[in-house]
């Protein structure tokens, strides 16, 4: 199980990078221009 | 005739009239309308601007359609379609022939021009222009030539904007104080907003991660101590900027940097930059944003020197200037306001539109704040007669006319009025012939209390434009009770 985690975490921090980009673009378009 | 320069529909508009070398007015929109950076030019800026003739030629500040294509790229389709340029100026009444020249252009020409080199390295760093976000440039003589830039989205004055609205403030006007408010916070999340937001910022290259064109009021809301954060992106700025003027002193062969662009508002990085020693001077025009590009469009279309000698160039207001009874008022301990002679061109108030005040004791900062109704961590400045400069300050340029740079200061228990939380000051130095005024001013306070320097801050208060007519002064007068002279 530690190997199969071990090997999975570079994926898991690319899903977590991507759900974060994915998060950000959906605040964003809530907000106004800045400038 | 006299060729006019304009920088409007976007944010703080301003318009300056040069004849030949001769800079005969410059002022801002936001001082006619009473609306704080108004966008828009005002009737009364036009009539004022009338008085020197009328224009031959019309310089705007950028170029309208390459701004078009960038703000349909960021999605801001309904600014595409609106009056801008020509048409823009015809809705004002203005139908001279008008000409285009690049934003970042405009302000490395205001930069350029106005310096006393004729040859420097000049750095403009923004927002947006039309899609440049900083650029390199060198001006030989009359020709000005850029060397490297960066476009949209990848901007560090959008991340300092972005930032500024992050932490409670209005972003597109009150980065001076996400500045101020570094100071009482340690850059700890420096790390976390590499992570999150920047992908180089290994000078030149400044590269982000996401677009943060429409804020960043989303980023980690579990992270509420403001202060930190502000001391963070000051550090990025910081780090940042003294590294891109590194990199520019290994490409052009010259003792001389001009900073331009909103960045060049930020005194605490120019300091770095000053005290970095990559370049031996010096010179920020007192206007670097985009209301000096008014002033910026004439010089890049003429590419003629400007007779820079101050910037005292917006309404004026003759009036005798009581010495003694402002000397007695000031040592008596009251604030006093000065309305006097021709309007600052600039964010600043360099002693025409001035409040003053005694720096000695731990009461008047507060005393000032309260008439100003601003935040109680914010700073003032002082101004000092140049020869004195040194007693009291460290600091990291020889002269600061324009208040452009902080200095630590030597005895702050003296003077807390003018020190920051930091210890640090923004210095306006004053020479004799700079500013006649002041500086006896300054004398006659110095002649009575062996203290040659006095809190200078904006005759306004929070969130309004500076005083610009007579009738303004009496009206603040009235309002707020500080006589003013």
């Amino acid at each position: 199980m530690r190997l199969v985690r071990r090997l999975l975490r570079p994926f898991v921090a690319l899903y977590e990078r991507w759900q974060f980009r994915r998060k950000v673009k959906r605040l964003q378009k809530r907000d106004p221009f800045i400038y | 005739m006299p060729v006019w320069g304009i920088s409007a529909n976007e944010h703080d508009a301003s318009l300056s009239v040069v004849d030949g070398s001769e800079i005969l007015f410059a002022s801002h929109a936001e001082r006619y309308s009473r609306k704080k950076n108004d966008a828009h030019l005002h009737p009364d800026l036009i009539a004022a601007a009338r008085r020197w003739g009328e224009p031959e030629q019309i310089v705007w500040y950028e170029r309208p359609l390459l701004k078009r294509t960038r703000k349909l790229y960021a999605g801001q389709r309904e600014h595409v379609w609106r009056a801008d340029g020509a048409a823009y100026l015809a809705a004002h009444g203005l139908h001279a022939p008008v000409r285009y020249v690049g934003h970042h252009q405009s302000h490395a020409a205001a930069g350029y021009f106005t310096s006393p080199f004729d040859h420097a390295a000049i750095l403009v760093v923004d927002a947006i222009g039309e899609w440049s976000t900083i650029s390199a440039w060198e001006g030989q003589g009359r020709t000005l030539r850029q060397l490297w830039g960066q476009r949209y989205p990848h901007s560090l004055g959008l991340l300092y904007s972005a930032f500024t609205q992050r932490i409670g403030f209005k972003p597109n006007e009150e980065e001076y104080i996400l500045m101020g408010a570094a100071a009482l916070g340690e850059p700890r999340y420096v790390d976390l907003i590499d992570q999150d937001f920047v992908r180089e910022r290994a000078a030149p290259d400044f590269r982000l991660k996401t677009n943060v064109h429409r804020g960043v009021r989303w980023w980690r809301p579990e992270i509420a101590d403001n202060w930190d954060i502000a001391a963070s992106i000051q550090a990025i700025t910081e780090d940042y900027m003294v590294g891109l003027v590194r990199w520019l002193a290994g490409r052009v062969r010259s003792p001389n940097l001009v900073l331009m662009g909103g960045l060049a508002l930020n005194c605490v990085a120019n300091s770095k930059i000053a005290r970095d020693g990559a370049f031996d001077r010096i010179w920020i025009m007192p206007n670097p944003g985009d209301a000096g590009s008014s002033l910026g469009a004439v010089a890049a279309y003429t590419r003629r020197r400007l007779n820079w000698t101050h910037p005292y160039l917006g309404e004026n207001i003759e009036r005798p200037f009581p010495h003694a009874e402002v000397t007695a008022a000031l040592l008596a301990g009251e604030v006093i306001g000065i309305a006097n002679g021709r309007a600052e061109f600039g964010p600043r108030a360099l002693g025409n539109r001035s409040l003053i005040a005694d720096p000695r004791g731990p009461e008047t900062k507060d005393r000032v704040n309260r008439i100003k109704k601003r935040e109680p961590f914010r700073p003032f400045a002082p101004v000092i007669m140049a020869e004195f400069a040194d007693r009291y300050f460290d600091m990291p340029v020889a002269e600061s006319p324009y208040m452009q740079f902080v200095a630590p200061v030597k005895r702050p228990d003296l003077f807390p009025a003018i020190a920051h939380f930091d210890n640090t000051a923004r210095v306006q130095t004053v020479r004799r012939e700079q500013h006649p005024l002041l500086y006896e001013l300054l004398s006659c306070f110095h002649e009575r209390t062996g203290c040659p320097m006095l809190l200078n801050t904006s005759l306004n208060i929070k969130g309004e434009p500076l005083v610009n007519v007579w009738e303004d002064a009496r009206r603040f007068q009235a309002l707020h009770g500080v006589k003013i002279f």
